[in-house]
């Protein structure tokens, strides 16, 4: 083995933190997106056809970059928003822009999982738009959030593995320089079997709370 | 209370425009229970749905107390919304809220003080029987459960008008029955106009005071309960009062009433105490008439009993004339059967 276990360890460090603060981030952009997405659709109580068809497209197009050519096509942006354009904060832009429009589309189809039963009671009680949104489908769709946000941040550990691209470090990174361009069997078992471990975790923890959540 | 003065209300379908609503003219009283009975596709729902304003009307008006609901802004109609309480055929209620807190949400959005809430939200379970149950969740409980907590959210604000969609379709026909009694009891104690649509005729005759009948987004036929079930006039009419009483000849009759020539053959209904008084054969006490009953059934309607009998009288055309007087003198309401026709 090349590496310390004190390397690892940082690695696995400098991957939590991309995960982590690029997931905060991707919500923070995601989630309101993909209520804008659920409320001005055609039929949907704030219905705007010029919102949702730009909103729709623009999504789509960060939808349709892999990950790899998003990572370095947008560099100037990433430039513009940290000032670098390598190292980890270089790598959470990127991330950040990969998962954020994923998640609004999981957001939007959670939402759009809610009984028009439920919207319906809302418009009889006569609920603002906020408060049907805030009061009946959020808390109606949270298990469902919950499992779609779980999936997203299993997709962002796999989006930082490809971090090291931009010198972002962490657990892929490791695999690469060392398991892969130094032939460096055991760190790349090493990396695969914390890459599992973590993915497994983030996995069933996500489960759980949808269950409390559901309470099933 | 409610009144809705030609209001049409088109769909635009894949071929041609679907017409939901068809020149409704109508009026519900304030106090009234009202039925509206019709086939799925009738446009029952569409109709109720536009009384608070769920759907819009393509032409005329809607008026709920007095205000012209079509001419309203969106936060004006969702302050009249909120003294419209409406429940639902599938409930509606919020899964991932307590029992508790459902019944609140109206008081909720309303943005009513915390104690104020607990005590109506305490109030409101123990009327519909539920007190026992604040703090479970929807899909702990009954069908029967589920629609009495939508009720008790539905009065949640005091509403002048409860709006019923379908409210015990879902429901067993005991489970029906007590939702109806709870229907009852909160048009008697809280004098709220009830608004309801069915496809079961049972219902109308177990609490409604008015039915109209639908068909094709027209209302064909309305009246009281009494006069649509006592003498339905449309097709329509006549095959949903069937589904609850007898009211067609049987095939056995419809021959005896040919075979002799249809002579005296009527239809006499009794309501209220009528019912059980003895009329007919004080008849044929005090006349010369024999009276021989061919066909009868009594049922209760709005709990008053109400028969249905057709007769046959023998004897002379003057004894019978004063047959008839008798009857009429005494508020029995008779009409001949016409012989063919059934």
């Amino acid at each position: 083995m090349l590496v310390s276990w004190n390397t690892i360890l940082g690695a696995f460090l400098e991957t939590v933190q991309m995960v982590s603060i690029s997931f905060i981030f991707s919500i923070i952009l995601g989630l309101p997106l993909g209520i804008l997405l659920y409320v001005t659709r055609p039929g949907q109580i704030l219905e705007n056809k010029a919102v949702f068809t730009i909103l729709n497209a623009v999504i789509n197009v960060f939808r349709s970059l892999p990950f790899i050519i998003l990572l370095v096509a947008i560099i100037p942006v990433t430039k513009f928003i940290v000032g670098t354009s390598i190292g980890t904060e270089a790598a959470i832009v990127p991330m950040v822009f990969f998962a954020g429009p994923y998640i609004s589309r999981l957001v939007e189809s959670s939402l759009l999982e809610v009984d028009e039963g439920v919207l319906e009671a809302a418009d009889a009680m006569g609920a603002t738009p906020m408060q049907t949104i805030i009061k009946f489908v959020l808390p109606e769709a949270l298990g469902s959030l919950i499992v779609n946000f779980t999936i997203s941040i299993i997709g962002l550990v796999g989006a930082s593995a490809m971090a090291g691209t931009v010198g972002g470090g962490g657990i892929g990174d490791l695999a690469i320089t060392y398991g892969y361009q130094r032939f460096d069997t055991i760190t790349m078992l090493i990396t695969v079997v914390i890459l599992i471990i973590m993915v497994q975790g983030l996995q069933s923890a996500g489960n759980k709370l949808a269950r409390v959540v559901r309470r099933r | 209370m409610i009144e809705f003065i030609d209001v049409d209300k088109t769909y635009p379908g894949i071929e041609a425009p679907v017409h939901a609503l068809d020149n409704i003219n109508f009026k519900v009283d304030a106090g009234e229970i009202y039925g509206v009975v019709g086939y799925s596709g009738a446009g029952k729902s569409t109709l109720i749905r536009c009384v608070n304003q769920l759907e819009s009307v393509t032409e005329g008006k809607v008026i709920v107390d007095g205000k012209d609901l079509t001419s309203l802004t969106p936060s004006e109609l969702r302050v009249i919304k909120k003294r419209i309480g409406m429940i639902f055929q599938h409930f509606n209620l919020l899964n991932s809220k307590t029992i508790y807190t459902n019944v609140a949400m109206p008081l909720i959005l309303n943005k009513t003080p915390k104690n104020e809430i607990k005590a109506r939200v305490t109030e409101l379970l123990d009327f519909v029987g539920l007190s026992d149950k604040a703090s479970q969740y929807p899909d702990q409980l009954s069908g029967g459960q589920k629609q009495r907590v939508g009720i008790a959210r539905a009065l949640a604000t005091n509403p002048s008008i409860l709006l019923c969609d379908e409210a015990t379709s879902a429901l067993d026909p005991q489970t029906t029955e007590s939702i109806l009694e709870l229907l009852r009891k909160i048009n008697k104690e809280y004098n709220i106009t009830i608004l309801l649509i069915t496809h079961e005729m049972s219902v109308i005759r177990d609490v409604c005071h008015k039915v109209a009948v639908m068909e094709n987004g027209k209302i064909i036929e309305r009246g009281s309960v009494f006069d649509v079930f006592s003498n339905p006039e449309t097709e329509t009419g006549r095959r949903f009062v069937n589904t609850v009483m007898q009211t067609e000849l049987p095939n056995y009759v419809q021959d005896l009433v040919q075979e002799s020539d249809g002579q005296y053959i009527y239809r006499i209904n009794f309501i209220n105490q009528l019912a059980v008084k003895p009329y007919l054969s004080q008849i044929s006490k005090l006349y010369d008439l024999n009276v021989n009953v061919l066909f009868g059934n009594i049922t209760e309607l709005q709990g008053i009993p109400f028969g249905n009998l057709i007769v046959q009288f023998d004897g002379s055309a003057p004894e019978l004339e004063k047959a008839l007087l008798y009857l009429e003198e005494n508020n029995v309401h008779y009409s001949e059967v016409n012989t063919y026709a059934g």
